[in-house]
């Protein structure tokens, strides 16, 4: 290999797996992918990085992993919808669409393939329990967890507004 | 197959099954009490949280769609409840000779009331005897629970808007009973309390039940209740959990199995005397099935309320119980605070359906801001709303598994449109913003009716004592008896029901 094409390749899987956390991007298939890139459009934040880098993401990959293969590749199949769709009206794939005009692509999906529509509520069953047990999920709701011993001993403290009243 | 022989034999250890066996064998009577379900034990089995709920045989009907949430377990569908604990009200026992619909029991309030004593007092009901639409009655064992913000706003909504609110009865336990702790407003009843304040029999009346000698056995099914030749029960066919079968023999069955298995292991149960099954004369066996008309109204405040902690019920308005002015449907109903769903997950992904987007995370960041509203109202039962033998499918015995045919009338349908609408209208007063979301679904844990209790043989099942009609020796006593559904969570009623059948049976 040429000195000059080494460096590009090297530099050129670099970048790539800038993008992903370390020792992880050999596990990282389309499916995956794009199912990382639709959570960012079911449930957006891009404020806090739950879908980037955050526990969120983590376990969203997780309960990716844990799926059968045959539904994996199904799941990856109605994903792949999402790129073609990018395709066909910018020339963009699907997570080089800007974040805010990705919903319309979503939407118009849903209108058109009833496959992906019953998909789609299935794949954000995953993505609501990836997000809200997380605990940048649990912060936004304002909700915690306790053991059943414990219990909420500041019940006494709520509605906020009781003193007032 | 080997054969014992007890004095009685009680199918089913749930919220009246557990009654009937701690009265008898209190009584110093050999009792037989069989239960297909497990046996939990709290601490170990509902140590970790959510999501312990175990389903039953009967939870989402493929058939019908029809959705019944109850539970096969030692304590029944109780050691999974949220503990709402309300007596019926005395019009409950007239809706025939007051409004012209439904029946009248053969008893009245004033017949139960002792054994509603009794019950709270034996499990340390926590409540208040304010409720200005309930009969007369005495202090509660236990003050009424502390209130969760939801519940707070809740009440100052509708005392805003003009109604009585009153804190809701609960079998939990507000503060030490008994050797039982109080409750730590964990809101995990519905999961399996594993803390001891939960009033359910698995908590309250199995453990004395089993001190006094009684033979409990879980992960046993009855097959057949067996009969002589004169149609007398002779006792009972079962298995264990291996598969072994066993007979025991008894001249007394008492049938505790609720309203939905009570008419199919009867159905089943033929004998020489009865060749289309037990009490199945008059007709009326698995019909007038009655699941409540009941839904969900949520609505959201400007400021945290913490709608997730705490214990159900919180506060109750019953000021349409027997009905509304000029209104579109027969009797009433209840409104009480219900905990929000937690954790927030399963909250969204299980009510909040067809939400994504910016929309799904409008709501959800208002989480602890949201109210939920039960609706309880009373359901008209109709013969054709029935449980029967589901003629294509079977369970691991071969043995048909239950079908639930029920649909909602219009009485149902504007009863609940009612509701949402006094439910809107107490939470905007209590300053509620316009987000609101509501539904109902032919589905419910309060499963009633199917064994009728009357005086006539020809048009119920069992009499006011809870003994067949047609069938000498055996008792049914549970919520397959209620002639008409009332309009408040039926435990207390089954449980009084039972320990009022109990005294009955030991007496004579």
């Amino acid at each position: 290999m040429r000195r000059r094409d080494f460096i590009s390749t090297a530099c050129g899987a670099a970048a790539s797996s800038a993008a992903f956390p370390a020792g992880s991007f050999a596990a990282y298939d389309d499916g995956l992918t794009l199912l990382l890139q639709l959570a960012r459009v079911a449930i957006p934040d891009e404020t806090s990085g739950a879908w980037t880098n955050g526990a969120a993401r983590k376990a969203l990959e997780d309960k990716w992993r844990s799926l059968d293969s045959d539904t994996r590749k199904g799941y990856t199949a109605v994903l792949k919808k999402l790129d073609r769709a990018a395709l066909s009206g910018g020339g963009k794939d699907f997570a080089s669409v800007p974040l805010k005009e990705r919903p319309e692509i979503v939407r118009r999906l849903m209108e058109e393939s009833k496959e992906f529509d019953r998909n789609f509520w299935q794949m954000r069953s995953m993505m609501l329990y990836a997000y809200y047990d997380s605990p940048v999920g649990m912060r936004r709701t304002g909700y915690y967890p306790t053991t059943q011993f414990v219990g909420y001993p500041e019940i006494d403290k709520f509605p906020a507004g009781r003193k007032d009243d | 197959m080997s054969s014992l022989r007890y004095e009685a034999i009680v199918v089913g250890v749930g919220a009246a099954g557990s009654v009937v066996t701690e009265a008898l064998t209190g009584a110093g009577w050999k009792v037989l009490a069989l239960d297909e379900g497990p046996w939990y034990n709290p601490f170990r089995d509902f140590s970790r949280g959510p999501a312990r709920r175990i389903p039953s045989g009967i939870v989402n009907d493929p058939v019908t769609r029809v959705s019944a949430g109850m539970t096969k377990a030692i304590g029944g569908s109780m050691v999974f409840y949220a503990g709402v604990f309300f007596r019926l009200h005395p019009s409950d026992f007239q809706t025939r000779s007051r409004h012209g619909c439904g029946v009248d029991w053969p008893i009245s309030y004033e017949e139960l009331a002792p054994y509603y004593d009794s019950v709270e007092l034996f499990t340390g009901a926590s409540g208040s005897n304010t409720n200005i639409f309930e009969a007369p009655r005495g202090p509660y064992p236990n003050p009424p629970h502390k209130l969760s913000g939801a519940a707070w706003m809740f009440e100052k909504g509708a005392r805003a808007a003009g109604y009585h609110p009153a804190p809701t009865p609960s079998s939990i336990l507000s503060r030490p009973y008994r050797g039982r702790p109080a409750c730590t407003y964990c809101n995990m009843c519905s999961d399996g309390c594993m803390v001891g304040d939960h009033g359910s029999p698995l908590m309250t009346y199995v453990a004395p039940a089993k001190k006094n000698g009684a033979d409990i056995r879980a992960e046993h099914k009855v097959l057949f209740i067996e009969t002589d030749r004169t149609g007398k029960v002779k006792g009972v066919v079962f298995r264990d959990k291996n598969g072994k079968r066993e007979r025991a023999e008894s001249d007394l069955v008492v049938l505790t199995s609720g309203a939905a298995h009570n008419p199919i292991i009867l159905m089943r149960s033929r004998g020489p005397a009865h060749p289309n099954g037990l009490a199945a004369r008059s007709g009326m066996l698995g019909r007038n099935l009655m699941l409540h008309a009941g839904g969900r109204y949520m609505a959201r405040f400007p400021k945290p309320i913490k709608g997730f902690m705490g214990v159900s019920g919180g506060i109750n308005v019953q000021d349409f119980y027997d009905g509304a002015p000029a209104a579109d449907f027969m009797r009433g109903y209840t409104l009480y605070v219900s905990m929000t769903p937690k954790p927030p997950s399963r909250f969204a992904d299980w009510y909040l359906d067809r939400l994504w987007g910016e929309n799904l995370v409008k709501v959800m960041d208002s989480y602890d801001r949201l109210i939920r509203v039960a609706v309880v109202g009373e359901d008209q039962a109709r013969p054709e709303n029935r449980i029967i033998p589901d003629p294509d499918r079977t369970d691991e015995d071969g043995l048909p598994l239950v079908q639930v045919n029920y649909s909602k009338g219009d009485n149902e349908r504007n009863l609940f449109q009612h509701a949402v609408q006094i439910s809107r209208e107490t939470c905007r007063a209590a300053g509620s913003d316009d987000w609101e979301l509501y539904w109902t679904a032919n589905s419910s844990a309060h499963i009633l009716g199917t064994c009728r209790m009357g005086d006539d043989p020809e048009t119920s099942v069992v009499d006011r004592w809870g003994a067949c009609h047609d069938v000498k020796g055996l008792y049914i006593c549970d919520s397959s008896t209620f002639p008409t559904s009332g309009a408040v969570n039926p435990a207390l009623t089954v449980m009084a029901l039972a320990a009022r059948a109990a005294d009955r049976l030991i007496k004579t």
